[in-house]
């Protein structure tokens, strides 16, 4: 009896001693402060989070759990529709100066506020441009296009692109037809273009047939018709600013390289960056490092005196980011005041089992299972109203669980098979062997069969 | 684990009883040791026909490897049907083989050494050459050369250690190895070599003729031992 009792200690003293063995699956906690009787709550991801969150991982290492470490529904939150209103604008016609073949044609830029700049190429323009880009000076999803009235009789094709950054563009219309002919009461007035799709800011005219009519210093301008989204009805995180001290300087090439790493790799969507006072105007090109050999361009900060230049954020598309770099080709007397806009990411999870729930975040191992929060979001949208937003939360002070050892990847544990069947293998082959050479010894069949 | 690996681990019982019929017979017709001679005939009859079986389904198997990458002949399939072949080479010069089972064994283990070899070829252009392992292997250019090549250096091996030896039943099987692949290259390799390469297979291939002639001529009918000599050219 004793010897069995003795027993279940020690089996017992084991079965802790593994339990104290175990890390914790995720690096950090927060509890998160929740109204009562919320269908469903939001939590904003903190920047603490992002130093904690496995970069590869794509935030899948976030989850909330509630009082017992249950994992409850969770998911990233899909934003309410938002509501647009129509619109009508004009927009000036930008040529771009045809390219001479050999020489580099213009570069097109976008400023910190957005605007188009056309630099032209190196050799001068010839002939009648083909390509022609208006700025709608805001992200407007196109319905109409009315391109302005030539004074002479003009048959034009036509093909349509759009872009949200004069980088990537996406056809739109092909092949439209432009055609005036005539003034008279059985004139032919075609210079409206449907169009349908996403919304954009930046359109761009390739005339692909036929010469436009249209002249180059800006005066003509297209109406375009469409819609755009009620800024003030966005349902968006709030955008966070965060000064960014230099980290390195170095020279290259024929200017000066700025590093600047931040404290996470937060979701950037804007950078801004101001002079120190010894310097009073500067082009930087600001690029994402993301390792030794590549990098993102994000764009290029004109900083002039008077400050108005680089106090205007240059947006980027929002991706996690920890090192920004920003070169200059002139050197400058001190380094650049640099800061990076970043939202948060959000998450939705609905209130199951027993509160207080935390968030957890950061596990090399642990996932998100795929929850189908975004049906359940869509469903209390439709019971509740459009106008229904799931509760906002507030985030507890932060209490480490693993740490650091929540993010190290787990000991592979040795593979033994392959030793295993190379020693099997080499063993078979020399078995074979030996029984070939004990067959090459024998002697000369009809020798009689082994006694043993 | 691949499929080379099932098959040998489904072997390797019958292996262990087909070599203790062999090695070690004693132990299998242990306590009845007095009847050891009659347990013997009819265990090892038995074990011929499933080492047989065995050595069908391990011709016809493309035997993976995984986890261990594939080598030519140090790999379970072939390692097998080396082990057949060779169960097959001691039985037959058994003393309790009647003499027309021992008279037929350098053909019949000649045959089964053409037959694994061209196996172990083919597998090895499976898994080294990537070519599929099913019925569509005899339109692989790479397959078809590859046996070519393989029947190739079997011919010329057997016809030169035949006209070394004296022995005019290998060189025979040499010369017979060689016809085939003049037949493969005519029938079957000119489709796949076209009309250049073609011609200058069968150049190539008279050469080698040629030379294994001159170097290896064929030995004298009655099959008396020659005393080897240098050739021609000496």
């Amino acid at each position: 009896m004793r010897r069995d009792v003795v027993c279940l200690l020690i089996a017992g003293l084991f079965t802790l001693g593994a339990r104290a063995e175990m890390p914790e699956a995720f690096a950090y906690a927060w509890p998160i402060v929740a109204p009562p009787g919320g269908k469903a709550y939001l939590v904003e991801l903190p920047q603490d989070a992002y130093a904690w969150a496995v970069r590869d991982a794509g935030l899948g290492d976030v989850v909330v759990v509630d009082a017992q470490g249950r994992q409850v529904a969770t998911g990233p939150y899909r934003a309410a529709d938002p509501t647009s209103h129509p619109v009508t604008l004009d927009a000036p016609l930008r040529a771009v100066p045809s390219a001479v073949d050999g020489v580099p044609g213009a570069r097109i830029q976008r400023s910190t506020n957005g605007d188009i700049v056309i630099e032209p190429g190196s050799a001068p323009a010839s002939g009648t441009p083909r390509t022609w880009l208006f700025d709608a000076h805001d992200e407007v999803a196109p319905e109409r296009l009315e391109f302005p009235r030539p004074d002479h009789d003009v048959n034009l094709t036509v093909d349509i692109d759009v872009s949200r950054d004069l980088q990537d563009w996406t056809p739109r219309v092909r092949g439209a037809s432009v055609v005036t002919l005539g003034k008279d009461a059985d004139a032919v007035d075609a210079r409206v273009v449907k169009l349908a799709g996403p919304a954009a800011r930046y359109f761009r005219v390739r005339v692909t047939g036929g010469d436009a009519p249209w002249p180059t210093d800006g005066t003509a301008a297209v109406t375009l018709s469409g819609t755009v989204e009620d800024a003030s009805a966005r349902d968006e995180p709030v955008l966070h600013w965060l000064d960014v001290p230099v980290a390195d300087t170095r020279s290259s090439g024929q200017g000066v390289d700025y590093d600047y790493r931040l404290p996470a790799a937060l979701p950037v969507s804007a950078v801004r960056v101001t002079l120190g006072k010894s310097d009073s105007v500067a082009r930087l090109d600001a690029s994402a490092v993301e390792d030794s050999l590549s990098s993102e361009a994000l764009g290029t900060l004109v900083v002039t005196p008077d400050g108005t230049e680089g106090h205007r954020p240059l947006e980027v598309t929002p991706r996690r980011r920890d090192l920004i770099r920003l070169h200059s080709a002139t050197p400058l007397r001190e380094p650049p005041h640099f800061s990076v806009g970043w939202r948060a990411d959000r998450f939705v999870f609905l209130p199951e089992g027993n509160g207080p729930w935390r968030l957890l975040v950061g596990s090399v191992r642990a996932r998100r299972p795929a929850w189908p929060v975004d049906d359940a979001i869509a469903a209390l949208r439709k019971s509740e109203g459009a106008a229904w937003r799931p509760d906002r939360t507030t985030l507890g002070p932060s209490q480490e669980q693993g740490g650091r050892q929540a993010l190290a990847a787990p000991a592979v544990p040795l593979d033994w098979t392959r030793p295993l069947l190379w020693i099997v293998l080499l063993l078979g082959a020399a078995v074979i062997v030996g029984m070939a050479a004990s067959l090459l010894r024998k002697p000369k069949p009809g020798t009689p069969p082994p006694e043993d | 684990m691949g499929q080379g690996w099932q098959i040998l681990a489904c072997a390797v019982p019958t292996l262990l009883v087909a070599a203790l019929v062999v090695w070690r017979p004693r132990v299998i017709a242990s306590p009845l040791v007095a009847y050891v001679r009659d347990l013997r005939l009819s265990v090892g009859a038995f074990m011929l026909i499933a080492m047989a079986a065995v050595g069908l389904v391990a011709l016809g198997a493309a035997g993976g490897t995984h986890p261990l990458p594939f080598i030519p002949l140090l790999n379970p399939i072939d390692l097998l049907l080396v082990a057949v072949g060779l169960f097959l080479a001691r039985v037959m010069a058994d003393a309790v083989m009647p003499p027309g089972v021992v008279r037929a064994r350098p053909a019949v283990l000649a045959i089964a050494f053409f037959v694994v070899a061209t196996s172990m070829t083919l597998r090895t252009v499976h898994h080294l050459g990537g070519v599929p392992w099913n019925g569509d292997m005899p339109s692989s250019s790479l397959a078809e050369l590859s046996l070519t090549v393989v029947w190739s250096i079997i011919g010329v091996v057997a016809w030169v250690l035949g006209s070394r030896r004296g022995q005019r039943l290998l060189w025979m099987a040499g010369a017979g190895s060689m016809g085939v692949v003049l037949l493969k290259l005519l029938l079957v390799d000119r489709g796949h070599l076209g009309n250049l390469f073609g011609i200058a297979s069968f150049i190539a291939y008279g050469l080698l003729c040629t030379v294994i002639g001159y170097l290896a001529p064929a030995p004298p009918k009655d099959g008396a031992a020659i005393v080897p000599e240098p050739p021609h050219a000496s």
